[in-house]
């Protein structure tokens, strides 16, 4: 299987474009027959399990505007700017520069060597990366190249739909006082596919009371998933064993993860909402 | 618009590579999307790079490129192409390296294909931090497979490497 995916491979044309609109315009030209190629890790398995190998591959190497980090001031609140080319290792090294929530996702995605070529471009357009949870749980947004303008969008909505378009940057709030937790579920403890994976942020008032509150789930088979009535149940609560109860129940009833060959979604939905329990109350006391 | 004035493109069947390995420049002509490991191994004879999984979950593959260790399995030959490599055929010089006297010494082998990869990951760790903990060593170490030994000669060969480090 794996030499056949490779010899098909021989006939495959890589460019290199230089801009934004020269990529677009690439994929434009070879619709079905191209793809967007970033970091390569994860489409190489696909190829690998027998899937196509696009004849046209369009790399985003040279796409200065995916490259580097900085700061940036959108509407008087502080945010990091990562660009999608930054790769999973960079992240996980660099503490003094990224959010410790992104820093932890990224230490729980795959080994060094992967890690080292994988970015969070193709983690995120991918639509099931485990950056994601940590990602929405931080209400970061991506700004977007769709071959006609440059726009941003939350995280939130890219996830609802089957968005096309190129990813450019990683938008993450500064926000360091948040609470927050990320657990990601294997098959064994290290270097394997999600289960499922958690994220959760909150603040803590001076009254106790939970404010701003993002929970947000995914898993190897399971699309990413914000569970926006258990967000809406803890908001502005304080925490009584009685009222995490309630909360445990409406997670198991929100949260909606496939079945796959080796868990239930029934199990799924137990683990999730015993660790969201569980963390939140750790976190909050 | 023609796209070829634009970007430029690696067409099938070959693209110039221009690549640095354990420090020799080599120039070959190559299916731009042809493996590093196919590359390194079936054209250029450097057979210590091993393979076996071809997806970069096993690390015997692994190689240095500027630096960084990457499985060649999952790395392109346009990707690759003006990168600098090190393969396990570049740690060791007149004498051994360092690292591989120390896999010797510890038992850090059995049949030995995973060792090689393993010990470019060891490499990697020891280049970038000189005093690891137990769990920096085995998070460094954790794409990387071993059927034989049950890890435990790795990691003493590991801890050994540091300890030599540290008396220096
Ligand atoms: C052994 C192994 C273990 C792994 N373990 C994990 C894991 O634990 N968790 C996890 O989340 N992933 C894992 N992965 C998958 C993969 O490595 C990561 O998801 C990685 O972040 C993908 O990034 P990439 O740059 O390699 O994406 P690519 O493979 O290049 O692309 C993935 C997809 O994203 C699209 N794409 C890439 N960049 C952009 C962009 N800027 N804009 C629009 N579309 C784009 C591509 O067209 C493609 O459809 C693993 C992979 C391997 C080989
Ligand atoms: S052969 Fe490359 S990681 Fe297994
Ligand atoms: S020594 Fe045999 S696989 Fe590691």
């Amino acid at each position: 299987m794996i030499r056949q995916g490779t010899t098909s491979l021989i006939d495959t044309c890589v460019w290199m474009p230089t801009s934004l609109e020269e990529a677009w315009d690439l994929k434009k030209k070879y619709g079905e027959n191209a793809a967007f190629i970033a970091g390569g890790t994860l489409m190489q398995t696909h190829w690998a399990k027998g899937l196509n190998c696009p004849s046209h591959l369009i790399s985003l190497d040279h796409m200065n505007e995916m490259k580097g980090w900085g700061e940036e001031l959108v509407n008087g609140q502080t945010y990091t700017r990562l660009g999608a080319g930054i790769t999973l290792d960079f992240c996980r090294q660099n503490k003094n520069l990224f959010h410790p929530l992104l820093v932890e996702a990224a230490k729980n995605i795959a080994a060094p060597a992967v890690r080292n070529r994988g970015t969070i471009g193709g983690n995120i357009a991918n639509g099931f990366g485990d950056m994601i949870p940590a990602l929405l749980a931080m209400d970061a947004f991506l700004t977007l190249y769709d071959g006609n303008s440059t726009h941003s969008l939350p995280l939130s909505d890219y996830i609802k739909t089957n968005n096309q378009s190129l990813i450019i940057s990683v938008l993450v709030p500064e926000d360091q006082t948040k609470r927050f937790f990320y657990k990601k579920l294997c098959h064994r403890e290290a270097f394997t596919p999600s289960v499922i994976t958690v994220a959760g942020s909150f603040n803590l008032n001076e009254k106790r009371k939970l404010t701003a509150v993002r929970l947000a789930l995914s898993g190897g088979s399971t699309h990413p998933q914000r569970l926006y009535e258990s967000e809406q149940l803890l908001e502005g609560s304080t925490l009584t064993n009685n009222h995490l109860q309630k909360v445990y129940q409406v997670i198991n009833e929100e949260f909606i993860p496939s079945t796959d060959p080796f868990s239930t979604a029934t199990y799924k939905r137990l683990v999730a909402s015993n660790w969201v329990v569980s963390e939140i109350a750790r976190l909050a006391t | 618009m023609d796209m070829k004035e634009q970007a430029e493109v690696m067409t099938p069947p070959k693209m110039e590579l221009s690549l640095t390995i354990n420090g020799a420049n080599y120039e070959l002509q190559v299916p731009p999307t042809k493996r590093l490991v196919t590359i390194l191994r079936e054209e250029l004879n450097f057979t210590g790079t091993k393979i076996s999984c071809e997806v970069g979950r096993c690390g015997a593959c692994a190689v240095q490129m500027n630096n960084q260790l990457v499985n060649s399995c999952l790395v392109m030959a346009y990707q690759a192409n003006h990168a600098s490599i090190i393969t396990i055929e570049g740690l060791s010089g007149e004498e051994l390296d360092p690292i591989q006297r120390v896999f010797l010494e510890e038992g850090g082998f059995q049949c030995g294909y995973c060792t090689p990869g393993m010990m470019m990951a060891v490499h990697a760790l020891l280049a970038t931090n000189q005093a690891p903990s137990e769990e920096q060593i085995q998070e460094a170490l954790s794409g990387n497979l071993c059927r034989c030994t049950g890890y435990g000669g790795i990691i003493r060969a590991v801890q050994k490497a540091i300890s030599n480090n540290n008396q220096k």
